[in-house]
């Protein structure tokens, strides 16, 4: 059944991104070039996030070491003097290595599925803290949204798609429901252990 | 299908019909007013058609949330469509009735409404884009609230007064078996190919509602039947009409009670879901699903029989019934723990959904019998129940949010009472007297 649903899956969804979704691509990158800590898991995980093209920009230098160990190494960029044409200084990144996660799946540590990725929830300073999952429910009657810890959630790069939450059920189920403008309650974090 | 409806020996009585056929050998009824008898293709074109049309009308409940996060909506977004929604199925409730009672023909206006309602299933599956989606959801609810007087004007004006209790309690058992399937259908395609699978499913059965509508005699539908009677030429006007409806106290009566009703009622299932999220790991998802779909099924098998009680003990006791049910049920819910007895304590509300699916139409055509105004009193009650429902849900978000959830289930149980104590004490019995149309 899995091979079956994964099949139909691509047919009926595929994968239609949109101007919008263009656009949060873009601001996922520039996030993830600021955000060591978990540039840093990912690059330890699994192959580190290839810079197809890097153009000269502050992004580059803010970047952590294994990212401007990529950037470096990647090859020189083929419209160069295009790019020097415009002022604004961008960064390009291969779509397939970077994902909207707005609406994916969250998969639990042993790979059940616990629910859909809501929101996503930042401090006052800019920096993402948590994930909403609104978790449970049939047809979504009797669905909870739960906050969960940023660090909680790792990428796999196989799973397009999905989220892997290193909490369990029972962890989640249990946690308080989310409210805006009401003290929020983060499950999970670095500590955590399934 | 057209074995279902076509094909097979022609059946002209109900199973109930036959045996009131049996007491009243010749149908005077019909012989006075010279209206057809409806042909077995007729009924079983209107079983069909209800079965249909509910499966299309379950996709578009709190799964349209879910499915537009998945589709990388915002939450702010999909607030807003889902209570422009809300909205429109609310207001629209009045004029919706009021088109069906100016309509010629019943039948048609049900096939607008129907052609609407799917092709804003498709638009919202195919293409889940903000205008799409916006005006989807506007269009849907609109023709909702034609659908709903037109299923039961259809059925009084093809089965006349003295049989609409039957026809109503079948109807019920239809619309509850296609709604159940539908939600159980959906869960599966959602859970093995994708949220968007699950809402073709249910956008395609509109196909097949409007195949059997067809199968629907429209010569057979009488349309003074189908209205409640010729209105007086001054009272033509929705406006006029609904003015003549404001003096008839007993439908005042009923729509508050049923307002009541859903006041306590609407809110009780999601927050008692959410409790069964909250206290069972494993099968939490399974003990929602059948909190959904079983009561769908106690109410098929109940509806049937809720129709043939209200012609032999008369209304009342039905409603006495309903009301009793939904509070017990929210006491039940606000002392029980385990889950699995929230489940158990949820299937009440087959009971209650039962007596209420055949009782709101059946009194409503009761008390604006002769006012030529059926519709445009379904349309009011319609639009009373919208009201109950959607305090029902901001009141129980805000008092399990700010106590707990059992203060919340008790104050729903509360609202059971008065309605209960309401119901008994001021609503009349509406049954009319045997041999009067």
């Amino acid at each position: 059944m899995p091979t079956f649903g994964a099949f139909a899956r691509r047919i009926l969804c595929g994968r239609r991104r949109s101007r919008q979704e263009a656009a949060v691509l873009v601001a996922v990158a520039l996030f993830a070039a600021q955000q060591p800590v978990i540039a840093a898991t990912r690059s330890s995980e699994a192959e580190p996030w290839h810079l197809a093209q890097a153009a000269p920009s502050p992004q580059t230098e803010v970047t952590p070491p294994s990212q401007q160990a990529a950037a470096a190494s990647s090859p020189q960029n083929d419209d160069k003097s295009k790019e020097e044409k415009t002022s604004v200084p961008a960064t390009v990144v291969d779509g397939e290595q970077l994902e909207s996660v707005l609406g994916i799946e969250a998969l639990s540590s042993t790979g059940d599925n616990m629910g859909h990725i809501d929101d996503i929830i930042v401090d006052r300073s800019g920096e993402v803290r948590a994930a909403i999952i609104d978790f449970g429910g049939f047809l979504g009657v009797g669905s909870r949204k739960i906050a969960v810890d940023w660090r909680s959630l790792h990428f796999d790069p196989k799973k397009a798609g999905a989220v892997v939450v290193n909490l369990t059920k029972d962890q989640l189920r249990v946690a308080p429901v989310y409210k805006a403008a009401e003290p929020v309650v983060m499950i999970g974090g670095p500590s955590a252990k399934p | 299908m057209s074995d279902f409806l076509g094909a097979g020996p022609p059946r002209t009585k109900l199973p109930g019909e036959a045996a009131r056929a049996a007491a009243a050998p010749s149908h005077p009824d019909r012989q006075r007013r010279g209206s057809p008898v409806p042909s077995g293709a007729s009924l079983r074109g209107l079983d069909w058609f209800v079965f249909f049309l509910a499966d299309v009308q379950t996709g578009f409940g709190a799964f349209v949330s879910v499915y537009l996060t998945t589709q990388k909506w915002t939450q702010t977004d999909i607030g807003l469509v889902l209570s422009v929604g809300a909205f429109v199925g609310l207001v629209g409730q009045i004029p919706g009735g009021a088109i069906v009672d100016a309509a010629r023909s019943v039948r048609w206006v049900a096939a607008a409404a129907v052609a609407a309602v799917g092709i804003s299933a498709f638009a919202l599956a195919l293409s889940p884009i903000f205008p799409v989606v916006f005006a989807s959801r506007i269009l849907q609810a609109g023709a909702s609230c034609v659908l709903g007087p037109a299923i039961a004007a259809i059925s009084l004006g093809l089965v006349g007064q003295r049989f609409i209790s039957i026809r109503l309690g079948r109807n019920a058992s239809f619309a509850s078996v296609g709604s159940g399937l539908a939600a159980a259908g959906m869960g599966a395609f959602a859970y093995y190919i994708s949220d968007r699978a699950a809402f073709i499913l249910v956008a395609s059965m509109s196909a097949p509602a409007l195949f059997a509508l067809f199968h629907i005699q429209a010569m057979e539908i009488d349309p003074t039947r189908a209205h409640g009677g010729v209105a007086k030429p001054g009272h033509k006007n929705p406006i006029n009409g609904l003015l003549r409806l404001f003096t008839i106290r007993p439908l005042l009566i009923f729509a508050g009670c049923v307002a009541l009703f859903q006041l306590a009622n609407a809110a009780m299932l999601p927050l008692a879901a959410s409790m069964m999220t909250l206290r069972s790991a494993r099968f939490a998802t399974i003990m929602v699903a059948t909190s959904i779909v079983a009561p769908q099924l106690i109410v098929a098998v109940l509806s049937p029989w809720v129709g043939r009680k209200a012609e032999l003990w008369g209304r009342r006791p039905l409603l006495v019934l309903c009301f009793a049910a939904l509070a017990i049920r929210g006491l039940l819910f606000a002392s029980l723990v385990d889950p699995y007895l929230l489940m158990g304590a949820q299937l009440l509300d087959g009971v209650s959904g039962a007596a209420l699916a055949v009782l709101v139409p059946l009194i409503v055509a009761d008390v604006s019998g002769n006012t030529g105004h059926f519709n445009l009193a379904q349309g009011a009650v319609g639009c009373a129940v919208g009201i109950g429902a959607s305090i029902s849900t901001t009141l129980a978000g805000y008092v399990s949010d700010r106590f707990d959830s059992q203060t919340a289930f008790l104050m729903m149980a509360g609202f059971g009472l008065v309605g209960l104590a309401a119901m008994a004490l001021t609503m009349p019995e509406t049954r009319p007297p045997p041999g009067e149309d």
